[in-house]
């Protein structure tokens, strides 16, 4: 079969690696993008034809590359929902989105620890030494506030324990927002 | 008085990353109006008293109350911007890799 290559997609090969080669100073920081150990982006993506039309460089002539360009700029001005509702369709997009995604969820555990920390050192430092001052309705609050810290303590411990429970961490996020909601009601026993 | 700036810098954080990891739209609209709504009426039941209002008091709420539906659309929508730009931005980079193969 690789006698039956023509010249041409022999030069069109060269021209491929060259192209490649420019890639490896480029510095990725974006996780959707992977990028292997020679600097090199990976080929096995299934693309509709319709996301990447007009930016295909395969045979660019010099003449050709202002047209391809004016192509590519006018594929940038469609709207993003458009673009990333288009991409959905392939899976390796897909499946570095959800990769983002859990970048982000682990990052996200790692701030509820925090306020969780937060939490404990101001109940056991302020909070509970003083809990016979109280009046039973901030009593009640204090009670709710820490169910719902241990709630969450658990749940992320839990996260941590095993991948497959990641995906609560973005509602632990907001249950922990309102258990500061609460918060406000003791605010005045800090000074 | 010093809780309540790590209240609300908690509260701005949570809902940001919450945000972030949401990926259906109207909930994540639903879930920060309602958490943003408690906490700044939560914080200004427990600031006044209701009893006893002076003039500056009821401007004073009048004020907050007009600046939280200013405030907290916006916290949604540039939340929501900043992670749209973010996925648009690597929708593009892929479109620029395709360019390069």
């Amino acid at each position: 079969m690789q006698k039956m290559r023509s010249s041409g997609d022999i030069k069109e090969e060269k021209s491929n690696t060259s192209n490649h080669k420019s890639l490896k100073s480029r510095s990725v920081s974006n996780p959707l993008i992977v990028v292997d150990e020679d600097g090199n982006y990976d080929s096995h993506d299934k693309l509709p034809d319709d996301v990447t039309q007009g930016v295909r460089s395969k045979n660019i002539k010099p003449n050709e590359k202002e047209d391809k360009k004016k192509d590519y700029d006018s594929s940038t001005t469609v709207e993003s929902s458009d673009i990333i509702s288009k991409f959905e369709k392939s899976e390796e997009f897909m499946e570095k989105k959800n990769k983002l995604m859990k970048s982000r969820q682990e990052m996200a555990r790692c701030w509820v620890m925090i306020v969780f920390s937060y939490f404990v050192l101001r109940a056991s430092f302020i909070i509970y030494p003083q809990w016979e001052d109280y009046e039973p309705e901030i009593q009640a609050v204090i009670i709710v506030q820490t169910v719902m810290q241990i709630i969450v303590f658990c749940v992320t411990s839990l996260s941590f324990y095993s991948e497959k429970y990641l995906w609560v961490t973005k509602w632990i996020v907001y249950f922990q927002s309102l258990e500061m909601v609460l918060s406000n009601f003791d605010r005045y026993l800090d000074y | 008085m010093l809780h309540t700036v790590f209240n609300v810098m908690f509260t701005i954080y949570n809902t940001f990353i919450g945000n972030l990891m949401m990926e259906e739209r109207i909930l994540m609209y639903v879930i920060t109006a309602l958490i943003w709504l408690a906490n700044l009426s939560t914080i200004i039941y427990t600031s006044f008293i209701f009893e006893d209002m002076g003039f500056d008091s009821i401007i004073s709420i009048t004020i907050a109350v007009i600046y939280i539906t200013i405030l907290v659309p916006s916290f949604i929508f540039i939340a929501n911007y900043i992670n749209s730009e973010h996925q648009q931005e690597a929708a593009l980079s892929f479109i620029e890799k395709r360019n390069y193969k």
